[in-house]
């Protein structure tokens, strides 16, 4: 039997990249996946692969960071498929800020805004959903910027280890009615925009290059195996973790 | 969909294999496809596990062998590797849990705490990674403790031999890396293993003393616990290396870790 047979799947940020490769895993391991991303070519396009690869998926339309559009989506998907089973909060943007005294508050706003409010707001909606239906499993995506100091990157690596902290303490909240709540921390991962990434955003660049301990980049595969991991049954003892899949890089 | 047989001609070894968390993990790992060589100091008890996987189409080779035995330890990683031609998957589970208060424990007990927990550990790792570096592959996986994360009462010996291995597990990662073999380390809560239910079966309270400190309000399975050893296993933890994944339904990650004192349990179920 496939892993996540018959189970509902939500996927936020589902147009690329990881979340892409998350929204594949859960649809090859038989689930049914809603597809949300603000960007309606890119999700529509990540429902034809799943499709064409004979997988069952849905394209929701919403950008995440606002509240009424979370609630739609979370709507609109308990009213096509009446459960929720499993989430991974994946949508976030990665903009380096640069140095604390020389980036506007705009922009520390904006960051905790797409990487942690929206993270919250999914949150709050999913775990309603779940409770109705008796349990569920939580993925958030963080980052091992959350992990240690970061320089050029401040307003990230604070939402990121916000996105952590709400996942244990939420983990605390929900263990007893059986909702799960874990993160999976990337390291760098080659995704498609990553060397657009290092173009924009020259001093990150550097440390990134140089994190590598097993002597390669990480796949959007790679990160996606470990949300499936923990969203699946196997995982059914583990809330509260985050778990890195950077190929050792955080530790050294 | 995923593939069922992660471990399709692969060989592992597993120590400490003949109950509880390992006996779970050798189960899992065969019935998965690999060869898996268990050892384990009680032959006999070992031995069950022959025919009982050998039942589910798997192969099951019974070692006895006390890992306290490093000479012996270290041979046997080497010979299996040299008689099947690979060494895939090592679970270094083979547990030592001596409790005890600082003012109380002796000498020779903190020393056997790490002994089988650090020692014996050491042993294995290098004799595998020597092979694993080698064919450019291969998974470890070292079997912690939450002991290891959180401060406790009368686990001042067990836990501090637990945090020696997470750290040695990680600095072992970083050199292994390079060469595609990963080390990992599975950090169990309680788990209903004979070892506990021994602990905790002359009263019923107890284990809710126990489990009033998990989120999830139980304990896990065997089975739990081997599924996340078996998950760092295979390939579909790829990229993931040096890490400490508690398996311990939300204990770990809590703020404020309700109490208990493993020496005085039955009192404190009686008092509740």
């Amino acid at each position: 039997m496939a892993l996540l047979e018959k189970k509902i799947g939500l996927v936020t940020g589902a147009g690329q990249g990881i979340g892409r490769a998350i929204a594949f895993s859960y649809a090859r391991e038989g689930a049914t996946v809603v597809v949300a991303d603000f960007n309606v070519d890119a999700g529509e396009e990540t429902v034809a692969m799943i499709q064409a690869s004979g997988g069952r998926a849905h394209f929701i339309e919403g950008d995440i960071s606002k509240e009424q559009q979370v609630k739609n989506t979370i709507d609109e998907a308990m009213a096509t498929h009446g459960r929720l089973d499993i989430c991974c909060n994946s949508a976030a943007v990665s903009r380096g800020s640069g140095l604390i005294h020389t980036y506007e508050k705009a922009v520390f706003d904006q960051t905790l805004e797409m990487c942690l409010t929206n993270t919250w707001l999914c949150m709050k909606y999913e775990i309603a959903a779940m409770l109705d239906a008796g349990g569920g499993a939580i993925v958030n995506i963080s980052s091992n910027a959350s992990l240690k100091g970061q320089a050029f990157n401040t307003a990230y690596a604070a939402a990121k280890s916000g996105v952590n902290v709400l996942t244990k303490s939420a983990a605390a909240e929900y263990g007893e009615q059986g909702i799960r709540i874990n993160a999976v921390s990337p390291g760098v991962v080659r995704t498609p925009g990553l060397e657009a990434y290092f173009e924009e955003q020259p001093d990150i660049a550097r440390g990134l290059r140089r994190s590598a301990v097993m002597n390669r980049l990480g796949e959007p595969n790679e990160i996606a195996e470990a949300v499936t991991f923990l969203s699946s049954d196997r995982a059914s003892f583990i809330t509260g973790q985050l778990l890195s899949v950077d190929g050792g890089a955080a530790v050294r | 969909m995923k593939d069922n047989r992660r471990f399709e001609g692969r060989v592992a070894i597993v120590t400490g294999a003949s109950m509880g968390i390992g006996r779970a993990t050798a189960m899992q790992l065969a019935e998965e496809g690999a060869i898996v060589v268990g050892c384990a100091r009680r032959k006999p008890k070992l031995d069950e596990l022959v025919d009982a996987i050998a039942e589910r189409g798997g192969k099951f080779i019974s070692v006895g062998l006390d890992v306290g035995d490093t000479d012996g330890f270290a041979g046997l990683i080497k010979d299996i590797a040299t008689e099947y031609g690979r060494l895939d998957v090592l679970v270094n589970n083979a547990p030592s849990v001596i409790g005890g208060m600082v003012v109380d424990q002796s000498l020779d007990d903190w020393k056997a705490n790490f002994g089988i927990g650090v020692d014996s550990v050491f042993v294995g790792v290098q004799a595998a990674m020597r092979v694993m570096i080698a064919q450019q592959s291969g998974a470890i996986v070292n079997i912690s403790s939450v002991s290891s994360l959180r401060a406790g009462t009368a686990s001042g010996g067990y836990g501090a031999a637990k945090a020696a291995l997470n750290q040695f597990s990680q600095c072992a990662a970083m050199e292994a890396a390079p060469h595609n073999v990963r080390i990992n380390v599975v950090a169990p809560g309680a788990v209903d293993t004979p070892g506990l239910n021994a602990a905790t079966g002359k009263n019923p309270h107890v284990k809710k003393v126990i489990t009033d400190a998990i989120p999830m309000q139980r304990a896990a399975t065997p089975a739990e616990i081997s599924a996340a050893i078996c998950f760092l296993s295979s390939d579909e933890a790829s990229f993931i290396t040096g890490v400490i994944l508690p398996v311990d339904g939300g204990k770990t990650p809590q703020l404020y870790v309700p109490s208990f004192d493993i020496t005085n349990l039955d009192n404190q179920a009686e008092n509740r």
